[in-house]
């Protein structure tokens, strides 16, 4: 088994991170050439970006204020989804969005949020809830729905043009006092541009580390943004046995391929 | 994902029972009970008390928190037999577990005479 990741779960130079978005079937493979933040991967962030004073639904069908800055009410889950505010960034609202021009580097994300027993999802693009059961008949998140959401954690890669929202719910009957520390690596990355490289990456014959994103339906702020910074939406996924069909696509795409 | 918590709480030195109030560095106010989330346990792995009298802690359970009176149903019982301070330690913890998200847990006092006592609960979340 050939190790990809490093012991924060970040992927090791020279080796190729894979990008997939089940909403278009396919994937972005991307080699990394350079981790620009290597050594000084965390980023100790401090409380949630809670304000207080804001009013946040709760799971007993009422709202719950606020009390002070990053303090989780009771019961209480951010209905609409937050972003980090960090000054000097390049959207001092977002610290994790970043634009097209930008399109050589990637910012792989790991949230670790305390008290680890948080709901936690992710938005792409902010606004749209992610996970859904029997297509759209139950849609999912941390607020009164059933299921769908992880604890404490989250990992995804933010790329370029998109915003994410971030959202985290307290089941408990305390108001808590809340902390987020990032893993992050901002990575200096190309598109894979060898189409038979491609599909063993993406028939997994190389190995390479996947993530897949929360984006389950097609977004059309998702394709644009893709289209934007890397000219193309992704790879298709094919089979093995469809080799001949996906190496001529893929040669197709490699063209329109911006980075 | 779990998350360990040390719960304190204390008499108040002039009633012979009551419930305690939970506190700990993640709570922004103290409650009289934790409410576990569904699907998850509280193991509890370690306890500690100390007084200045003879002090029975009773750790407490309800499987409906949400109900206009909860049914508690005893799960530990510790006891200072005078004034001192007591530790235990669990290599197996006590696994309380929350089945619809209703379940809580609590701790209550019983003294002979009333005086101030404490209480530690190192518990797990998972």
């Amino acid at each position: 088994m050939v190790e990809v990741t490093d012991s924060l779960g970040l992927v090791l130079e020279g080796e190729v991170l894979t990008v997939y978005i089940p909403g278009l079937t396919a994937a972005l493979p991307f080699l990394v050439k350079a981790r620009a933040n290597k050594g000084v991967e965390t980023i100790p962030y401090g409380a949630l970006p809670l304000v207080s004073g804001e009013t946040l639904p709760t799971y007993d069908g009422g709202s719950a204020t606020v009390p002070a800055a990053g303090v989780i009410p009771a019961r209480a889950y951010t209905d609409s989804a937050k972003t980090f505010p960090l000054t000097g960034a390049y959207d001092a609202t977002d610290m994790w969005y970043y634009p097209a021009d930008y399109n050589e580097r990637l910012f792989h994300v790991i949230q670790e949020v305390t008290p680890a027993f948080l709901k936690c999802d992710i938005q792409i693009p902010k606004g749209v809830k992610p996970y859904r059961f029997q297509r759209d008949k139950v849609i999912l998140g941390i607020g009164t729905e059933p299921f769908g959401f992880s604890r404490g954690r989250t990992e995804v890669v933010h790329l370029p043009e998109i915003r994410y929202g971030y959202r985290w719910g307290n089941e408990t009957n305390v108001p808590l006092y809340t902390s987020v520390k990032f893993t992050y690596a901002e990575y200096i990355v190309e598109t894979v541009k060898d189409a038979e490289t491609i599909f063993n990456i993406l028939t997994r014959r190389l190995p390479s580390y996947w993530i897949t994103l929360p984006v389950f339906t097609r977004e059309e702020t998702v394709v644009n943004a893709l289209i934007k910074a890397y000219g193309i939406t992704g790879f298709p996924i094919y089979p093995p046995y469809k080799k001949t069909q996906a190496i001529a696509e893929y040669n197709n795409l490699i063209r329109q391929v911006k980075v | 994902m779990s998350e360990l918590i040390t719960l304190r709480g204390e008499t108040d030195g002039s009633a012979t029972s009551g419930t305690v109030s939970l506190d700990s560095d993640l709570f922004y106010s103290t409650v009289s009970y934790l409410r576990i989330p569904k699907g998850m346990a509280a193991k509890i792995w370690f306890k500690k008390i100390a007084g200045e009298a003879e002090t029975l802690f009773t750790l407490q359970y309800t499987y409906d928190c949400t109900a206009a009176t909860p049914t508690w149903k005893n799960i530990q019982q510790e006891k200072l037999a005078s004034k001192g301070e007591l530790t235990l330690e669990k290599r197996r913890p006590e696994i309380l577990r929350a089945f619809t998200g209703k379940e809580a847990i609590r701790v209550t006092w019983t003294q002979p005479t009333a005086a101030k006592a404490y209480v530690e609960l190192g518990i797990e979340l998972k």
